[in-house]
């Protein structure tokens, strides 16, 4: 054999190998740009009847005038399908960006929901969960009416604060289902609240396994973010003690003790006294102290007070139970550590490294 | 049955069986009009015999060498009378055909029927120019031109050391062109001027014209669009490669050296990289590598996305292809063949076109046909961006050769793109990267230092690092002598 054919018969032997080895087929759908429209949001909510009503919006991403689509459908996938069915152009799901889940539906549980978009191979992880208590349907058509961009704009949005990593609690497709089949956490999202015409922010949504429980929303919610993670919050605002704390950064070290029946969690809070409209006298640091004490012990109370709620309801969305996880020994299952969190003591320790803007004298 | 070898020589070995005379020598300049034969001229008591090619010899040379002192001093011996320090003497036809081909003056002394042969050949040829083809901003402009001899003074300028080699052959039964290997003894690898002489012997063709033809011959992989020899028409680019290690090869009639063995990286580096401050030079160095990357797959991609793959495109710009592409009548495959293909004629007709027609040109391809393609519905202008940013990325690539393979690359990766998507592009750089790594350069692994590892020489890689880094010779080209510093005299 000539040098020049061993050389092809290792290009086409490489060429086979790659197709093979990596279980892809060469033979892809095509999926011609200019004849399909790449859906970026769906809106799932109860039908009746166990049915779903799916909804989106077309034509998708590109500013021209656009409608609400609606179907009735058993199943997503035949939702899907089903809107090809009513639009002049193939419906794909490989852009799908934002799932929007109706706060009812998610009461009753969205684990098949997660499933099947989950294991779907065109439809990307990176897919933001969002639960909405209202009509939000209703709110895209009226919406669509004032703006055209709509469903891109509403993604900047949300894409804007997952990038933050703070304000909203952001939870993409996978982190969602991570958590779901996870033993030491609970699954949270997003929730948005319809008004007449506005979407607005409520707090977190907080699952139990793949059922909605509860929701912490303004304060807790606020310290939920604090806690949660190392995080930077651009304001946060205690009306009690009429202050408002401006470019906070969080930095949590949570520490679970040997015999595994206390927890505590040291929260070192940085930041600037923002606003105070309260009686003390901010350039006096005795007085400085003693309101930086009050913050302290509010926020203390107020993140015990969440935590022990949280509890009593065996929910661990901060996932404190991964605490428990240590090289060659085998993990707690679900329950023994339910049943621990249940009764473990919570110690929340602030300390708190504020600027105050204005020369202190002693 | 006659071998190949006979066959080309067939014209020489007719000549051979001939008696060297100048009445043979006559016969065989019939049709020569600018062949001068002075026959039985007598010089003083000598009956001598001139046999030139007019315009082969330089004129005036030739009086004041040979015709004047032969007139003024009668009695004096033949050989004292010529001023030339290159005369040999020669017996046979055949010697006496090449001689007069390559600029010399016959002399026959008919009395003792003597032949010399007294070199004069014209100094015809342009001036040392600077490089059209790798034009640099800061550094030297001077390169080659067309005669050997003047290409070999650039290069033993910059090195002039007896080591410097210059081994000369002659090639081409018809064009006997003359070629030079030239290297450095005690640095170069004995092995690559083995090869490399061994592969001139090999050549056995008639004619050749330019260096490309000669390295057509030397190639390891004829069959390969990646060039197996850097073509270079600077002498300081070919003194740094024989400085570490190389050898170069000259052609006469050739404005190009050829440099042996390469890398696939050595196409992508340019003198300017050793002249410029070090963070400059890897930036710009980088920035080549990148731009032959987007040159070969920023069509290809953009086929492959808009048909096949559109899950991986950013929402951003997938509004954009949106738009853009909703009126078109061509699918995105023939949207950029089309596109590929006028911009190949573009760049074909530039090249033929006088320069300032070439203005015109731009202006035309570039503005007119451009934005009327895109009024006119044929092409979304998405593409237009997009392949003329692949078109001037592809000027960034130093060497020609590599510059142009880069357009077949291009092509079978757009096919790729439109049978199979990105998965079709992968498929392709795996293919091309298996045959460049089944590639060689005078039997010396193509993709080294990468595959064979080289670690050493990585910084004169992607980046170049700063030259008093760089103390040692590549190992890849096992030079005699590694290291680079340590020969100051004090």
């Amino acid at each position: 054999m000539t040098k020049f054919c061993r050389g092809w018969t290792t290009i086409v032997i490489t060429w086979f190998s790659v197709l093979f080895a990596t279980g892809c087929t060469p033979f892809v759908r095509t999926h011609t740009i200019e004849e399909i429209a790449p859906v970026i949001l769906w809106s799932v909510k109860e039908g009746g009847n166990n049915h779903l009503s799916i909804s989106t919006v077309v034509p998708p991403i590109v500013p021209e005038k656009k409608q609400v689509l609606t179907v009735q459908a058993d199943l997503l996938e035949q939702g899907g399908k089903r809107f090809n069915l009513k639009y002049d152009k193939e419906l794909v799901s490989g852009q799908v960006r934002m799932v929007f889940i109706d706060e009812q539906l998610a009461r009753k549980g969205i684990g098949d929901l997660i499933n099947t978009m989950m294991t779907d191979p065109d439809i990307s992880p990176r897919l933001f969960i969002v639960v909405v208590r209202g009509d939000f349907d209703g709110f895209l058509r009226q919406q669509l009416e004032q703006q055209k961009p709509l469903d891109y704009s509403l993604y900047l949005d949300l894409r804007h604060y997952a990038k933050e990593q703070s304000e909203i609690s952001m939870v993409d497709l996978h982190e969602f289902t991570k958590k779901l089949y996870s033993p030491f956490s609970s699954p949270i999202a997003p929730m948005f609240k319809v008004e007449p015409d506005t979407l607005t922010y409520e707090g977190t949504a907080v699952f139990s396994h793949d059922k909605l429980f509860t929701s912490l929303s303004q304060t807790d919610d606020e310290l939920f973010q604090l806690v949660q993670r190392d995080s930077r919050i651009s304001t946060i605002i205690l009306p009690e003690l009429s202050i408002a704390l401006g470019h906070v950064r969080s930095h949590v070290q949570t520490n679970l003790n040997q015999n595994r029946s206390q927890i505590s969690i040291r929260v070192d809070l940085y930041g600037r006294i923002q606003e105070y409209n309260g009686t003390k006298n901010l350039t006096n640091a005795n007085e400085l102290d003693s309101l930086n004490a009050e913050v302290e012990s509010y926020l203390q109370r107020h993140t015990t007070q969440l935590l022990t709620s949280l509890q009593q309801q065996r929910l661990d969305p901060l996932q404190l139970g991964t605490l428990t996880l240590h090289p060659f020994s085998p993990p707690m299952t679900e329950e023994e550590w339910l049943y621990r969190w249940d009764n473990l003591k919570v110690y929340v320790d602030y300390h708190l490294h504020l600027d105050t803007l204005t020369n202190v004298t002693a | 049955m006659r071998s190949k070898r006979d066959n080309g020589n067939r014209i020489a070995a007719h000549h051979n069986a001939a008696i060297l005379s100048l009445q043979s020598l006559t016969d065989i300049l019939v049709g020569i009009d600018d062949a001068e034969i002075i026959k039985q001229e007598a010089f003083g008591s000598r009956k001598i015999g001139l046999i030139y090619i007019r315009t082969l010899v330089d004129l005036e040379r030739l009086n004041e060498s040979i015709i004047k002192p032969l007139k003024t001093r009668p009695t004096a011996p033949l050989l004292q009378c010529v001023e030339s320090a290159n005369v040999s003497q020669f017996n046979t036809l055949e010697q006496a055909e090449r001689n007069l081909m390559s600029g010399c003056v016959l002399v026959n002394d008919m009395i003792e029927n003597v032949w010399w042969a007294i070199k004069l050949p014209t100094s015809l040829g342009r001036s040392v120019q600077p490089s059209d083809t790798e034009s640099v901003v800061y550094g030297a402009k001077e390169s080659f031109t067309e005669q050997l001899d003047q290409n070999i003074t650039l290069i033993r300028r910059r090195l002039p050391v007896v080591a410097l080699k210059t081994e000369k052959f002659s090639i081409g039964t018809l064009s006997n062109t003359s070629i030079v290997l030239m290297y450095l003894e005690g640095i170069t690898n004995p092995n690559f001027i083995k090869i490399a002489r061994s592969k001139i012997k090999r050549i056995d063709f008639d004619q050749f014209l330019a260096d490309s033809q000669v390295a057509a011959f030397m190639d390891d992989n004829i069959h390969s669009v990646f060039p197996q020899f850097l073509s270079t028409d600077r002498p300081d680019q070919c003194s740094w490669s024989l400085g570490l290690g190389k050898v170069v090869i000259l052609v006469d009639g050739s404005p190009f050296a050829l440099v042996a063995p390469i890398t696939f990286f050595h196409l992508f580096q340019s003198p300017e990289d050793y002249f410029l401050r070090w963070i400059v030079a890897s930036l710009f160095r980088s920035t080549r590598y990148a731009s032959f990357l987007l040159s070969s797959l920023l069509v290809p991609l953009y086929v492959a996305l808009t048909t096949y793959n559109y899950q991986v495109v950013p929402i951003q710009i997938l509004g954009v292809l949106l738009e853009s592409r909703s009126r078109l009548p061509f699918s995105p495959f023939w949207e950029a063949l089309l596109m590929l293909v006028t911009l190949q004629i573009l760049n074909e007709a530039s090249l033929r076109m006088p320069t300032k027609a070439g203005q015109t040109l731009g202006v035309v391809g570039g503005i007119v046909i451009g934005e009327a393609a895109v009024t006119a519905g044929f092409v979304s202008n998405v593409l237009i961006v997009l392949v003329g940013i692949s078109a001037i990325a592809s000027f960034l690539v130093p060497n020609y050769q590599l510059a142009k393979s880069n357009t077949v690359l291009q092509f079978l990766l757009l096919i790729l793109a439109a049978l199979f998507g990105i998965f079709g592009i992968a498929v392709g750089l795996l293919v091309i990267l298996a045959h460049l790594n089944a590639l060689t350069s005078l039997r010396q692994p193509y993709l080294a230092p990468v595959a064979p590892f080289f670690a050493r020489e990585w910084s004169d890689l992607f980046i170049r690092a700063p030259l008093p880094w760089q103390s040692t010779r590549p190992k890849s080209l096992a030079p005699l002598q590694r290291w680079r510093m340590g020969g100051r005299k004090s």
